[in-house]
C-alpha cells in the first residue's frame, strides 16, 4: 500500500474551465510536518484546557478527544494510503467534474 | 497479446461468457507485464478479493448520449479502512448511539460490531451486482 502520489481534479462548464494537478507526493509531507509541528506547539495548551475545564465536564471531553485523535491516527494513514485509485467522473450536460487520485 | 486476454476473448468468441463479464475479466487482468494472473470462467473470477467498488450510470441506449453520465471507482480498502474506524467510538459515545438508534426503531447495539465480522461481509461483496435499466439509463453498482 502506497501513499497517495497525484491528485487530479477538473470542472469544466460552458463559461469556465478549472484543473488542477497536486503532486501529493511533494505536497504531503510539508502539510504533515506542518500538522505534526502545529499539534505539538498547541499540545500544552489542550492540556491546560482539559484541566481548567475538568469540574465542569468538557475537560473530559477535550482529553478524550485528544486521546482518540491519538490512537486515530494510524487508522488515518491507513485510509490515506488506500486512496490511490479513487476516481470519480460526473456529466451533467455540458459539464463536467473529474476528480482522481493515484 | 496476453495469454490471459487471448483466453478471455476465446471464451467470449465461444459464448462462454457475456460481454459484460469479459470486459469485467479484462480488467482484472489489467496489470503490468510479469505478473501471472490465472483466469478460469466468469464464477471464478468473481470469487476473486473485490478490489474496486463501481457505481456506473449511464444513458440507456437510444437516449441522447449527452445525458447524465456518472463513473465512480472506490478501493475496497478505503472501504476497509473506514469500517477500522467503528473501533475508535468511545464507550460514552456509543450508549447515546445505541439510545438514538432505539428511538429509531433499531435494535442494534453497535459495540457487537466486530471488525473481522465486517471484513467477512466486504470479502464477501466480491459477488454483488445490481443492474436498474429503466427507459432513460442504467445503473451498474458492481464490485471488480
Amino acid at each position: 500500500m502506497m501513499p497517495p502520489v497525484l491528485l487530479r481534479m477538473r470542472i469544466r462548464n460552458p463559461e469556465r474551465r478549472f484543473s488542477l494537478w497536486v503532486p501529493l507526493f511533494l505536497v504531503g509531507p510539508v502539510v504533515l510536518v506542518f500538522v505534526l509541528v502545529i499539534s505539538l506547539l498547541l499540545l500544552p495548551f489542550a492540556f491546560i484546557a482539559a484541566a481548567v475545564l475538568w469540574h465542569r465536564g468538557p475537560g473530559r471531553w477535550v482529553l478524550l478527544g485528544l486521546f482518540m485523535l491519538v490512537r486515530a491516527a494510524p487508522a488515518l494513514v491507513v485510509l490515506m494510503c488506500s486512496l490511490p485509485g479513487v476516481k470519480v467522473e460526473v456529466e451533467d450536460g455540458p459539464e463536467q467534474v473529474y476528480f482522481s487520485v493515484d | 497479446m496476453s495469454e490471459n486476454r487471448k483466453r478471455i476473448l476465446d471464451m467470449l468468441a465461444q459464448g462462454k461468457v457475456t460481454v459484460e463479464e469479459a470486459e469485467r475479466l479484462l480488467s482484472t487482468i489489467g496489470e503490468p507485464s510479469g505478473e501471472v494472473v490465472s483466469v478460469g470462467t466468469a464464477e471464478g473470477a468473481a470469487k476473486a478479493q473485490p478490489k474496486f467498488l463501481r457505481v456506473v450510470v449511464e444513458p440507456a441506449p437510444g437516449q441522447d448520449a449527452k445525458q447524465d453520465r456518472v463513473n465512480i471507482r472506490i478501493p475496497v480498502a478505503v472501504l476497509r479502512a473506514g469500517i477500522k474506524f467503528a473501533s475508535f467510538i468511545p464507550t460514552m459515545a456509543s450508549t447515546q448511539i445505541n439510545e438514538q438508534l432505539r428511538k429509531q426503531g433499531i435494535d442494534l447495539d453497535i459495540r457487537d460490531l466486530k471488525f473481522e465480522d465486517l471484513e467477512k461481509v466486504v470479502d464477501s461483496l466480491g459477488e454483488l451486482q445490481v443492474d436498474v435499466d429503466t427507459p432513460q439509463e442504467k445503473v451498474a453498482i458492481y464490485f471488480e
